[in-house]
């Protein structure tokens, strides 16, 4: 098959089989759920764009296992040219969807995944990195969305997984058997977990000698026994229930969330990267960290669409060309492409591991999504300021349709005379949802914590500065000698 | 004979103009003149590169063997079109 369509995707999410759970019922038909299908539109889009002539240059890549052409979301870099392709790639997705579309995790899995198993290996002797060969050349044989699942419930912060009450508060080893290995716990916050056919778990955290069951990290189909998904809310996600086409803001994608919790389930010794290797842990999760610090270049897309909204909607009300509007709209640009600089700066500054893999500069990754813990928030502020109150003030797409209420609406709704009171108001939807509905936990708050929360990146950023030279170049210029 | 044009584009990650309606015109106005190759597979004799900016980033690797006439601009379509009317 190698590189799938649209459709054979929505087609192959059919098939599974996955324990799914929202507002405490079994989900039956998760692919047309109202609130999960803009989720899985989103991933399809990955799908749809790799056979787009137009795109296929970023979304396509040739394997270096098979030198056939797969998606770009199952490669693994072999340059720089291959990094900043993956930055550009989620800049466009981000545009495109105007959301979360959940497959960079899987990418970043992998790749993270080929460059650690290797290590491993090397020091131990053992044969993780031809394993995760083979089973890297089955996802991209068959071109699979794979959720990579790093973050642990983590029960109290202050304590480390052996010492935890609740000794699941960390997935773990709770049985080796011949054949494989028995994992219990929970993984949180899962980007695109309901629209995967894999996930690849990883430890959450750099692991001791007394955390060895903790040290672990396996494949599963996402459909295997002892999986149930959980679905997270989002702020307004009924709206997708209402059956309109306009109060959802963004009427064609969206992300999610879920609890995924492994009850006593099987891995076969296949499909395990990692058993206790406790001193690797902390370079998987860090390896990890900095290829999804690196993805989030896709808020840069996402700001692409929220600064679209925000002159549109200066246009609609009349105000573009007011000077401090204008200015407002700069502002935007400039935060926003500030961001695309720094997911191309750790691109370009890659480099080549041991495996051949290539990795992002660490440092200006982090730098990059330390950015975007803040710069969204400004950009949404601003993008509020232009809009106006009746973001959030205005009547729903029923009232609008009402015989009763539509007359009034369209009347004192409608601003610039050229423009449909309606457009005005989808166009506020846009930026509400962007702001402060479905999309805002894609854009703001997962902004500050996916991918480690904004303290992760301070400790990196302390940790991998040259300081030395820095001091080295001050003290030479005023004259002190050590 | 005429000549077959391979179109190629980059990935489209923040292009300043609409590459693909650019794409339309050309092959409007070029009809007749020049063939158009399909696919990867098809034989062709030069390439449009059509690029979405000035950093005109599409992988050529593949087209090193042929004449490229690349596109970075909607300005650059006339240029091209006089350039393949030449060749047609």
């Amino acid at each position: 098959m190698t590189m799938m369509t649209a459709k054979e995707y929505e087609e192959s999410l059919r098939k599974l089989r996955l324990q799914v759970y929202m507002f405490g019922e079994r989900i039956e038909n998760v692919v047309d759920h109202p609130i999960i299908r803009p989720s899985m539109n989103a991933v399809a889009k990955t799908y749809e764009l790799a056979h787009s002539p137009e795109h296929e240059d970023l979304m396509t890549a040739v394997s270096h296992i098979t030198g056939k052409k797969i998606n770009r979301f199952t490669h693994i870099h072999q340059n720089v040219g291959d990094l900043v392709k993956k930055s550009k790639m989620g800049r466009l997705l981000g545009r495109e969807t105007g959301c979360c579309f959940q497959r960079c995790v899987g990418m970043d899995t992998l790749n993270a995944l080929s460059i650690v198993t290797y290590n491993i290996d090397s020091k131990y002797g053992t044969a993780y990195y031809p394993r995760f060969l083979k089973y890297l050349e089955y996802i991209q044989e068959n071109d699979l969305m794979v959720d990579g699942a790093m973050t642990d419930p983590k029960g109290h912060r202050g304590l480390a997984p052996h010492q935890q009450p609740d000794p699941d508060a960390f997935l773990r080893v709770v049985e080796e058997r011949k054949d494989g290995i028995v994992v219990r716990g929970a993984k949180a916050h899962q980007t695109g977990a309901v629209n995967s056919h894999e996930v690849v778990v990883m430890p959450t955290l750099s692991m001791r000698k007394e955390d060895a069951d903790y040290a672990v990290s396996f494949a599963l189909p996402s459909d295997a026994e002892g999986i149930t998904y959980i679905m997270g809310r989002q702020s307004c996600d009924t709206r997708k229930l209402e059956g309109g086409t306009m109060d959802q803001g963004n009427i064609l994608f969206g992300g999610h969330e879920a609890l995924v919790v492994f009850d006593n389930v099987f891995v076969p010794w296949d499909r395990v990267f990692m058993f206790r290797e406790v001193d690797f842990s902390g370079q998987l999760v860090e390896t990890f960290a900095a290829y999804h610090r690196q993805s989030y270049a896709c808020k840069v897309g996402v700001g692409d669409v929220l600064i679209g909204a925000a002159q549109t909607i200066a246009e609609y009300n009349g105000a573009d060309k007011a000077s401090h509007i204008r200015d407002k709209i700069v502002e935007m640009n400039h935060l926003n492409e500030t961001l695309y600089c720094g997911c191309i700066a750790c691109a370009s500054e890659g480099h080549k591991e041991p495996s051949g893999t290539y990795c992002v500069n660490i440092l200006l990754a982090n730098v990059h999504k330390h950015n975007v813990t803040r710069f969204p928030f400004e950009l949404s502020r601003l993008a509020q300021d232009i809009a106006g109150g009746l973001m959030v003030t205005l009547p729903s797409e029923k009232d609008l349709r009402s015989p009763d209420t539509g007359r009034w609406i369209r009347k004192y709704f409608k601003a610039n005379p050229d423009v449909p009171a309606e457009n005005r108001m989808r166009i506020l939807r846009l930026i509400e949802n962007l702001t402060l509905g479905t999309a805002a936990v894609g854009y703001l708050t997962e902004s500050i914590h996916g991918a480690g929360s904004p303290q992760a990146q301070r400790i990196m950023i302390s940790r991998r500065v040259n300081l030395a030279e820095k001091q080295r170049a001050a003290k030479k210029l005023c004259g002190i000698e050590d | 004979m005429k000549p077959r044009v391979r179109i190629k584009y980059c990935g489209g990650c923040n292009p300043k103009y609409d590459r693909v309606a650019l794409v339309e015109e050309l092959k409007a106005r070029l009809r007749g003149t020049v063939a158009w190759a399909s696919s990867d597979a098809d034989p062709c004799d030069m390439v449009v590169a059509v690029q979405g900016c000035e950093t005109a980033c599409a992988d050529l690797t593949a087209f090193a063997a042929y004449e490229i006439y690349p596109i970075t601009c909607p300005e650059d379509l006339e240029r091209l079109i006089e350039e393949m009317r030449m060749k047609g």
